[in-house]
Parts: structure tokens; sequence; C-alpha cells
């Protein structure tokens, strides 16, 4: 785990030097599984990913995931997620219009604290690691927008907790930062 | 260049490290409250002498709902586990002239999934029947609140990440008929719920119950 963001940290310091910069947004649908969403539905998944081009068909960067889930039953509990990560993607076909596949996954830590009916447990800071694949395209004006999932787990103490995102997500080049 | 790879590195040991962590996702997981499947065995040892043994004995259907019918000594009380809480059929009787008058009987929200320190709620039943010519009004609250999560050592064993719950139900009867006044009965009670065990320890002003054994069903 710490060896697999010590790669991607050594890849972002590289790539900082050399190419543009990718900013994105994403926003989905995000759905528990396992036992731990037994009393908690579906939530909702935004991400803010920030990368630097190594090459056309390499990102490296850094993002913050938030997910938020809520009880099936009154919406008197929830669920949050943060999880700052380090961000790599791999794309096929780098700018196509129509279709431009993609890999991406994130390595990092999640915060996840849970309030129910006026109370909260203490929050639990965990390793985080998730892996989807994306389908990107151009929305016109300099922007790029793509659509794709992700499944993502949480290393917790005792039990692990995984969930499926389906995300939607819209982005542009800023240029290189310096 | 260097700034920027300094930054990163900062925040990867940030994230690396230094961090707290807890079960939660393994306390979300976890049934607090097994009320079945059949078969499930609680064997309780009250303080002062004696067992009480609770056993899931079958499915029901009760008051048009499908439930679970749970035996504890020679009574029998329902449970539903379902849409993230638990429900109790209570059945609430008031003995007047000799003869007990059922009140009040249906289905009530008894524990909201999920648990979480310093969560409370209030669940009430307020009626008014009549009955032998007389009115009898019925108040019930439970309120149920969580105080903490702890190590609980019984008998049967050693469990953490247990939920610490304080439960005080207030009832007040009212035969409105000469002679009669409002009767309030509160009772105070702490109960210790072990993730996939269920209560392993009870604890009123006047008994201790501590859980001796447990069966998971099949």
């Amino acid at each position: 785990m710490r060896a697999a963001a010590a790669v991607i940290l050594i890849l972002t310091a590289v790539a900082a030097s050399a190419g543009g910069l990718d900013l994105g947004a994403s926003l989905g649908l995000s759905y528990p599984v396992g036992a731990w969403g037994d009393n908690i539905g579906s939530g909702i998944s935004a991400e803010a990913v920030g990368l630097w081009k190594a090459y056309d068909r390499l990102g490296v960067g850094a993002g913050m995931g938030l997910s938020v889930y809520g009880d099936d039953w009154d919406g008197d509990a929830s669920v949050v997620r943060l999880a700052p990560q380090l961000v790599a993607r791999g794309v096929l076909r780098p700018g196509a219009a129509s279709f431009e596949p993609g890999l991406e996954v994130g390595l990092g830590m999640a915060r996840t604290s849970l309030s129910s009916s006026g109370g909260s447990d203490p929050a639990s800071w965990d390793p985080f690691w998730r892996a989807g694949l994306r389908w990107g395209f151009g929305l016109g004006a300099g922007l790029r927008g793509g659509v794709g999932f992700d499944f993502s787990g949480v290393l917790a103490d005792v039990e692990t907790a995984e969930s499926f995102e389906i995300l939607f997500t819209v982005g542009r080049k800023v240029g290189s930062p310096w | 260049m260097v700034r920027y790879a300094a930054t990163a590195a900062c925040l990867a040991v940030i994230l690396l490290a230094g961090c707290s962590s807890n079960p939660l996702y393994y306390r979300l997981g976890s049934d607090y409250y097994p009320v079945s499947p059949v078969g499930t065995m609680w064997v309780y040892s009250v303080e002062g002498g004696g067992n009480v043994v609770v056993t899931v004995v079958d499915q029901a259907e009760v008051a048009q709902r499908s439930c679970y019918r749970l035996q504890r000594g020679a009574e029998y009380t329902y449970f539903i586990n379902d849409e993230g809480r638990l429900e109790h059929y209570e059945d609430h009787r008031v003995l007047y002239n000799g003869y007990e008058i059922e009140v009040y009987s249906g289905w009530v929200p008894y524990l909201d999934w999920p648990l979480a320190e310093g969560a409370s709620w209030t669940d009430s039943i307020s009626v008014s029947t009549s009955e032998q010519g007389v009115t009898i009004n019925h108040r019930w609250t439970r309120t149920t609140t969580v105080e903490g999560l702890e190590t609980v050592t019984v008998p049967a064993g050693t469990w953490s990440d247990c939920y610490r719950l304080s439960e005080t139900e207030t009832e007040i009867n009212w035969i409105q008929t000469g002679g009669f006044q409002p009767e309030t009965t509160t009772v105070s009670r702490q109960i210790w719920l072990a993730p996939d065990v269920g209560m392993v320890r009870k604890q009123t002003a006047d008994s201790t119950v501590t859980l001796g054994s447990f069966t998971p069903g099949q």
C-alpha cells in the first residue's frame, strides 16, 4: 500500500516537471457492497482531481473524494467518507472526440464518520483504494466529459468495506502550472 | 519543482501516518440485536441465582406482518428486523376488577439502526379505551439513549465494540372511575449489545442479568 503510494508520488513529481495540468470533477451514485450497507442506503459521490500529464496517455496527481450515504428508514443517519488520494489515469486514444477509453486508480486514506439519531461514532481513518474504467469524450469549448464506474474499498479494522460508484465527469486542461 | 514534490511528500506523510482507526465498518455491518435465524439461543444468568433461556422459536405472522417469535421463559415476544430498524410487538394490558384489559397491541420501533454514540430516540403510545363501563387512559413512553462503546466481559466471553444503551420506560394508567387516580410506573435499565450476539448484559435497579452462553441458529 505504502509502496504503491510512493510510486505514484514519484510519478507525480516527474510529471510535474513535464506536461500540462488537467482539472476534473465527478459526480455520481455510490452503492455500498456487503454487510456495512445493510442499514445504509445508496449515496452520492463527488470527486475533484488534478492530474499532471506526464505523457499524452498518462496522468498522475491528487484528488479528493466525498461520499455521503443515508439510511433507508427515516433518513436520520448518515455515513460520510472523505478520501484524499493520489490518482493515476491512463487513456487510449487521448483527446479523441467521442471515444477515449481509460483506466483510473486512486490510493489514499479515507476518513469515515457516522451520525445517527443525534449521535455520532468516533471517526475512522483507514487506507483507501479505488479503480475503475472511464469513457472520455469531447464536450466542446475545451471541456472533456466522461462516464465510468469505480470499485472502491476501505481497508478498515476487522472488516473491509467496498462500494460501487457510477460517475459522470467533466474536466478541462488548464496548461502547465509552471 | 522541488516545492511541488515537497508538498506531495508532506501530503503522503499526512495520509499514511498519524491516523487513528477504529472498526466503524465492522460495527456498521454487525447485527446488534439478532432475532433470527430460528434456533438462535441465549442463556442468561440472573444475579442471585437462576437462568433465563431465550430462543428464536419460529417465524410467525402477527398483525399482518411476518416476524420472528422469541420465547423467553414461558412468554413469547415478537420482533421484525427490517428497513433499518428493529420493531417489537407491544402488548399492553391494564388490571381492572381482577381482569387484564388489553389497552394496546401493535408494532412499535425498538432500535433505530445504525447505532451511534449519543443517539437518542423516544417511542410512545397514547390510547384511550372503554371497558366494563369505564374509560381507561394509557400513556407509555420509552426513551433510549446510546451512552457509549465498551468492551464487555461476561461468562459467555469478551466482546469489544459493545454499545451501552440506557432505557427509561414510563407508563401512566388512569382508570377514570371513582377511587382511581393516575398510576405512574417508571422503569430504568441499562443494556449492553454485542456485535452479532445481541444483549450480553442487562442491569436494572434490582437485578443484573449476564449472558452465560450463546448459540447461533442455523
